[in-house]
């Protein structure tokens, strides 16, 4: 047991990886997701889908500040919290 | 001085509404994902005319009697609701002399939901330990039921109405458990997050305010019913939980492995699964047990350490942490040592 999640300590990622990871969180293969996906072009991007993109995101160590999970229904929004917690290449 | 608890107690309504009840009333909603989403198959809610008062009032009347307790001797009710009987007087006043308690004890409600039994804990742990009082009541009720659309899969799927009671002293004869440190904290900016807007003095009940609006999910609720921002919610939770727990570890000394037991706020079978996780806390030191309760919001704890009584999961000595969350944003950690 501790605080430290398994992945937190991994470097940064690419664009690709983002997309291949959010492909993995939401069960879909990653042809199906772009840089320009949004949320209604998935039908697993579900409510549910949100938060298990939460929950990758928190294992990399990348946070949602209050009043910004908006950000979550985009591809591009998530791949601007990762560089904005500084885990983009 | 060391604050103890003498004893706990949780309750549940006797209605229950099941998965199949809210998919009969909802065509396109289906039982097996609500209970594969939520891990919940039914929850109990308070019958129309059954109030917050009352749950908290039959769970610490069965504490108080089951400790044959000096009811004349409980120096401070203090009650923790969300859905109080009356907008004044307090729901503790009434409750005072329900139960039987002396007119020299204290009363007061405080207004917390699911960080609200640790918080009780928390200012009867201060009472006692300050020597203001030797005994100190703690009651929860909650019926968020009233509260949820029945047309709205992110709370009525959720939330179960429920009470709770504990009796903290000063006293270690016949203690369960004594009280250790705590952690306790706020962020006001999730605020809007899990929030009934209208009804209070901000937004008062309009024609509009009663009126249900279907968003872009297809769920309906009105300004005068819950609203949970399901995904600011659980980033919250992603984000104090293990911090706070940290926080609480390090004030006491002591090292995750050295906790017997976690005792969660039993919000849903999603974020407990994902806090179990980020925290690498082995299955059987996190128990659950809200399959047929559903969240009952400050209830949700006493009725955990009912589950965990009934079922020998606590032994004597074991270290837990007791820990609730929710709307506020709030929060409350604590460590309880078993006798």
């Amino acid at each position: 047991m501790s605080l430290e999640s398994e992945k937190s300590g991994t470097g940064k990622m690419t664009e690709n990886e983002v997309i291949e990871m959010i492909s993995e969180a939401l069960a879909v293969p990653s042809s199906a997701i772009h840089i320009d996906t949004i949320s209604e072009d998935i039908p697993e991007w579900s409510s549910i889908g949100i938060l298990s993109i939460l929950s990758v995101l928190d294992d990399h160590g990348v946070s949602c500040e209050i009043g910004n999970t908006g950000a979550l229904q985009s591809i591009k929004g998530i791949v601007d919290l990762f560089r904005a917690s500084g885990k983009l290449e | 001085m060391t604050a103890y608890v003498l004893g706990v107690r949780g309750f549940v309504p006797e209605n229950v509404v099941s998965n199949d009840d809210l998919v009969a009333g909802n065509p396109g909603w289906d039982s097996d994902k609500i209970f594969e989403k939520t891990g919940i198959r039914s929850r109990n809610v308070a019958s129309p005319d059954q109030t917050s008062s009352d749950l908290g009032f039959i769970a610490a009347d069965g504490l108080l009697t089951s400790l044959n307790f000096d009811r004349s001797q409980v120096d401070a009710i203090l009650f923790c609701t969300q859905t109080p009987d009356f907008l004044l007087p307090s729901s503790a006043c009434i409750l005072q002399s329900r139960l039987g308690l002396s007119t020299r004890c204290a009363a007061f409600d405080f207004n917390l939901g699911c960080s609200g039994f640790v918080y009780g804990l928390w200012i009867a742990k201060s009472l006692v330990e300050s020597q203001a009082a030797t005994n100190v009541l703690i009651v929860v009720g909650e019926t968020y039921s009233k509260l949820c659309n029945p047309h709205d899969m992110v709370t009525v799927t959720i939330f179960g109405d429920g009470g709770g009671a504990a009796l903290v002293s000063s006293n270690s004869v016949g203690a369960i458990a004594s009280l250790g440190a705590f952690v306790v904290g706020t962020d006001g900016r999730g605020a809007e997050n899990l929030i009934v807007r209208a009804g209070a003095a901000r937004h008062p009940r309009t024609a509009t305010t009663a009126l249900a609006v279907t968003d872009e999910k297809g769920n309906q609720r009105s300004d005068e019913q819950l609203f949970m921002n399901g995904p600011e919610v659980f980033s919250f939770t992603l984000k104090s939980v293990s911090s706070g727990i940290q926080e609480l570890l390090d004030k006491s000394g002591l090292e995750w492995n050295e906790i017997d037991l976690f005792l969660f706020h039993q919000a849903n079978a999603f974020m407990l699964g994902k806090l179990r996780e980020k925290m690498r806390i082995p299955a059987e030191k996190l128990p659950i047990c809200f399959e047929k309760t559903g969240n009952t919001v400050s209830a949700t704890i006493p009725l955990l350490l009912d589950y965990c009584r009934d079922n020998s999961i606590v032994q004597p000595g074991f270290r837990s942490v007791l820990a609730g969350f929710g709307v506020g944003y709030s929060w409350a950690f604590c460590l309880l040592h078993w006798k």
